[in-house]
């Protein structure tokens, strides 16, 4: 059993091991960067760190976060290259998922998207996607 | 922690600072034997190493610091002169001081190492000092004596502050004492990490109890820092840094809430606590800066000790110890800096025979170098050694595989001394244990590029070699000016910022004007190229201010102005660099920086927006690639130049510099005096010249301007040479271009100056005078001057 914190991008419903998520934000004031790739959404200042903001929805190729109600709420994870916050349209809870319950994607799920999309945990009534969050934000376009 | 523990510790700590300030201070000390204060220093530092480990039962190390003392004792008291071979000795008690150390960090034991050698060493020339004491009674002079005893009172002091130190409760330590003094003393050992106020210490504590003690002891520390400062955990201060920030936009709410409530007591402490909280994030900020000195301090001991080992003879100069970078950056770069002073002193001097045998004088000079530029630091380490021979180095390439017999050949100078920063190149005759085992550059290189630096070589063959690093202030503290552009706020560091010109362009007045599709502005008589930053940034979606003043910042790239109009100058601050998020490394920004109130503004990169736009030099495409590298290479003349063309297609330039303004005027307002064409412009009259009629005939036949009918306005270019202005009649102007001058051919004819290629073409360069000359032989000894309201 492991523990993962979900999020909604668009209806994608993806999650993440709660071990690499240092908190989970509203949405504050964001600085954009002019000239940078689309999925860059800006910069925040979280408690002095300057975070990059990627959204997800641009990254995941389903359109920009917030366009349902405006609300996002910003994920933010640690790796050894320091903070970086990934923007997504509502926060889940942090569910507990089973080895057994996990699938790789099928063979028809194709380019990118099978690129970003590790497999799924198939929890009652809806798919926990399982999204390489290193590719993600590693990968600037 | 056990008490005893952080007792140790602190002790490490601090005798390590001791022992890279006796490093420098030896090495001084060797120069000029005179000098008290640093002797003092020395002294006192191995003093107080001695009595510490004495009572932390540390007994090798109490040994090795006793002989140390002992053949001080001796050189304070006149019984022994201090010789290369005392002061080596020295230094080898001072590295032994530090194995022990060491050992004592990693196990919390002396070691199994054996120092009865460098005791026995010490004891030998502490003994031929002690006979050559009996038969010199000169060692009991008044001057001596009154040294020793000024030496006496430091090391009383010393072991008074080792008593403080040890003791847990310093009343019962000696309750006489008060608690100023007891800090002082405490602080006069330890080194800078906040720097805080300065000088005053020594006179605000000489009214102390034993004043006239303190300020003997303290009297010869004054220059090194040491006193009015304490030692922080660097993580202390990155948790008070972001505690500060949390301070901040607490504070901002408050601001926002007092906004809405009428209450004017509540308003004026919010504001006082908007004010202390902007002081107090600027202060913590400037904690984490050190001078980069810290680092420098060790290089002129690792500079004798090389100089010895490689038998050569190398002074060392610095320049720029106080320039600030930021504690981490300092980290950073400390192991390549090492390693390209070592590679001088390797590879760059060369020994003093060889150096007499070629006309130099015997002693080399490394030199370092550091300032702040452009939002970088830039450190500079040259020597006036032998050069990078570019053909040793394409040889030992082709031999180390770096580059195949068909690459050899087109390679050019700039290439080939990149050579060696590839990993596995060496170029020493011999490897020695220093440098020279093929790794190395390439290391350095890597690591400065991994903290966002490049490095940079220049060198004459037989004269010098400089590498210079360029490093970025990363967490640095600089001066910027805040400006708007589409209701977004960007910082453009002031290094880059020449000035301030505000217009109104409804006004009537020229403001911009296009020259050939570039938008220029003419700041006092020259031509400035403008960048829109909207457009740069690709902010056009947002919809622009409605009308108001232009604003335009002129801004200096490497070698080029240029300017930049944005909506709104707002301030000038001074902002805490901070890098990038990761993901934007390759756009025109140099870091991003918290505002006051706590939003993230982007710092704009002056230089890379310059190149992006084109305006400046380096990435003009105008100049074909071959001459561009030479150019960065060093090896060109660089000149800006007005590109124009003649009625028969052919090419030509003025040099830029000599330019004030580019007008139109109709053909039929040129009037003749004395047969020479002028023009009435601004209130002055304006000698003509007509550049096509004027310059002899070559071969080919022109058409003249005039016999051109579409031609009702005649292009004129406004230059002053040698204090005159004159007009010179062109047919067309193309470009401003940043010309490289090093293809050049001798001149075809009277009044040009010299050609150069430019875009595939031939170009003659116009001189000026002799133009002038050939139109008008009397022009400047008539000195028809321009009146002093034409301007």
């Amino acid at each position: 059993m492991s523990q993962y914190c979900t999020f909604w991008v668009g209806e994608l419903y993806i999650g993440i091991e709660v071990s690499r998520v240092q908190e989970v934000l509203s949405h504050g004031a964001i600085t954009p960067v002019p000239l940078a790739p689309a999925h860059i959404k800006g910069m925040i200042n979280l408690r002095g760190h300057i975070v990059t903001a990627i959204d997800m929805g641009l990254r995941l190729h389903v359109g920009p976060v917030g366009s349902a109600d405006g609300t996002m709420m910003h994920v933010v994870l640690k790796d050894d290259q320091g903070l970086v916050s990934l923007v997504v349209d509502r926060a889940g809870d942090v569910v507990e998922v089973d080895r057994e319950m996990y699938e790789d994607p099928p063979d028809t799920l194709q380019g990118e998207a099978r690129r970003l999309i590790r497999g799924a945990f198939k929890l009652e009534g809806r798919l926990l996607l399982d999204v390489d969050i290193d590719y993600a934000v590693a990968i600037s376009e | 922690m056990s008490g005893m523990d952080a007792i140790i510790k602190e002790f490490l700590a601090e005798s390590a600072e001791n022992l890279d300030q006796m490093d420098q201070d030896l090495v001084v000390l060797e120069k000029d034997p005179a000098n008290q204060e640093v002797f003092s220093r020395i002294f006192r530092a191995i003093h107080t190493i001695k009595g510490t480990c004495g009572f932390l039962a540390f007994g090798k190390l109490e040994a090795v610091t006793h002989s140390g003392e002992n053949l001080l004792s001796h050189l304070r008291d006149g019984t022994l002169e201090l010789s290369p071979k005392v002061t080596t000795m020295m230094l080898s008690m001072v590295d032994a001081v530090r194995k022990l150390l060491s050992a004592i960090e990693k196990t919390g034991g002396e070691g199994d190492g054996d120092y009865s050698e460098l005791i026995a060493d010490l004891e030998r020339l502490d003994e031929e000092a002690g006979e050559k004491k009996k038969d010199d009674p000169k060692a009991d002079d008044t001057s001596s004596t009154m040294r020793s005893s000024r030496i006496e009172l430091v090391s009383e002091a010393s072991e008074d502050a080792k008593e403080t130190e040890t003791l847990t409760d310093p009343k019962a330590a000696s309750k006489k004492k008060s608690p100023s003094k007891r800090r002082k003393k405490k602080e006069s050992q330890a080194i800078v990490d906040a720097p805080l106020e300065q000088s005053d210490g020594g006179g605000a504590d000489a009214g102390d109890i034993d004043g006239d003690h303190d300020q003997e002891i303290t009297a010869p520390t004054t220059s090194s820092l040491g006193e009015s400062s304490l030692r922080v955990d660097v993580h202390v201060l990155d948790h008070l840094m972001n505690l500060v920030g949390e301070l901040v936009l607490a504070r901002n709410q408050i601001l926002r809430l007092s906004e809405g409530i009428d209450d004017q007591q509540f308003e004026v402490a919010s504001t006082r606590l908007h004010s202390v909280t902007t002081d107090l994030q600027e202060a913590v900020m400037r904690t984490r800066m050190q001078p980069i000195s810290l680092l420098w301090k060790k290089l002129p001991r690792f500079v004798r000790d090389l100089s010895q080992q490689f038998g050569k003879k190398v002074d060392i100069q610095m320049e720029g110890q106080d320039t600030e970078l930021d504690k981490a950056v300092i980290e950073a770069i400390q192991g390549s800096l090492l390693h390209l002073v070592r590679n001088s002193l390797d590879h760059g001097i060369e020994t003093p025979e060889f150096r007499r045998k070629n006309g130099k004088p015997a002693i080399g000079i490394l030199r370092l170098k550091a300032h702040h530029e452009g939002g970088n630091v830039l450190i500079e380490v040259s020597d006036d050694g032998g050069g990078i021979d570019n053909e040793a180095v394409l040889k030992r390439g082709l031999e180390a595989g770096l580059v195949s017999e068909a690459e050899a050949g087109s390679l050019d100078p700039k290439q080939i001394r990149a050579l060696i920063f590839q990993p596995g190149f060496s170029t020493a005759r011999r490897v020695t244990n220093v440098s020279g085992r093929g790794v190395g550059l390439d290391i350095v290189r890597n690591n400065i590029e991994a903290i966002g630096g490049s490095v940079e070589i220049h060198s004459e063959p037989g004269q010098s070699t400089s590498f210079r690093l360029k490093i970025p202030l990363t967490l640095a503290i600089i001066p910027v000016l805040l400006v708007a552009i589409r209701g977004q706020r960007f910082a453009i560091p002031q290094l880059s910022v020449v000035e301030l010109v505000r217009f109104d362009d409804q006004s009537g007045g020229l403001g911009i004007e296009d020259l050939n599709g570039v938008p220029v502005y003419r700041l006092r008589g020259h031509l400035l190229p403008l960048l829109y930053l909207d457009e740069e940034l690709g902010l056009t979606d947002s919809p622009k201010p409605a009308g108001g003043p232009v604003n335009i910042v002129v801004l200096q790239g490497d070698d080029r102005r240029f300017g930049l109009i944005v909506d709104r100058i707002e301030d000038s601050q001074e902002i805490v660099v901070k890098p990038l998020g990761r993901l934007i490394e390759a756009l025109p920004y140099a870091g991003s920086t918290i505002l006051g109130e706590g939003a993230v503004a982007l710092i704009l990169d002056v230089l890379r927006l310059g190149l992006k736009a084109g305006v400046v030099s380096e990435a003009r495409t105008h100049q074909a690639a071959p001459d561009e590298e030479a150019a960065i290479s060093g090896g060109g003349e660089r000149r800006m130049l007005l590109y124009l063309m003649g009625p028969a297609d052919e090419r030509m330039a003025v040099d830029f510099s000599a330019v004030d303004r580019l007008e139109f005027i109709p053909a039929s307002k040129i009037e003749s005096v004395a047969d020479l064409p002028v023009v009435q412009y601004r209130d002055e009259i304006l000698q003509l010249v007509w550049v096509d009629q004027t310059l002899p005939e070559r071969r080919i036949k022109v058409r003249k301007i005039t016999d051109d009918p579409d031609l009702d306005s005649l292009q004129i270019v406004v230059c002053t040479v040698d204090g005159l202005r004159v007009g010179l009649i062109v047919y067309r102007i193309l470009d401003i271009i940043d010309q490289s001058m090093t293809v050049t051919r001798p001149a075809s004819r009277e009044g040009i100056e010299t050609c150069v290629v430019v875009e595939e073409r031939v170009t003659e360069i116009i001189d000026l005078r002799s133009l002038i000359r050939l139109s008008d032989p009397g022009f400047f000894e008539r000195g028809m001057k321009p009146s002093p309201g034409g301007g």
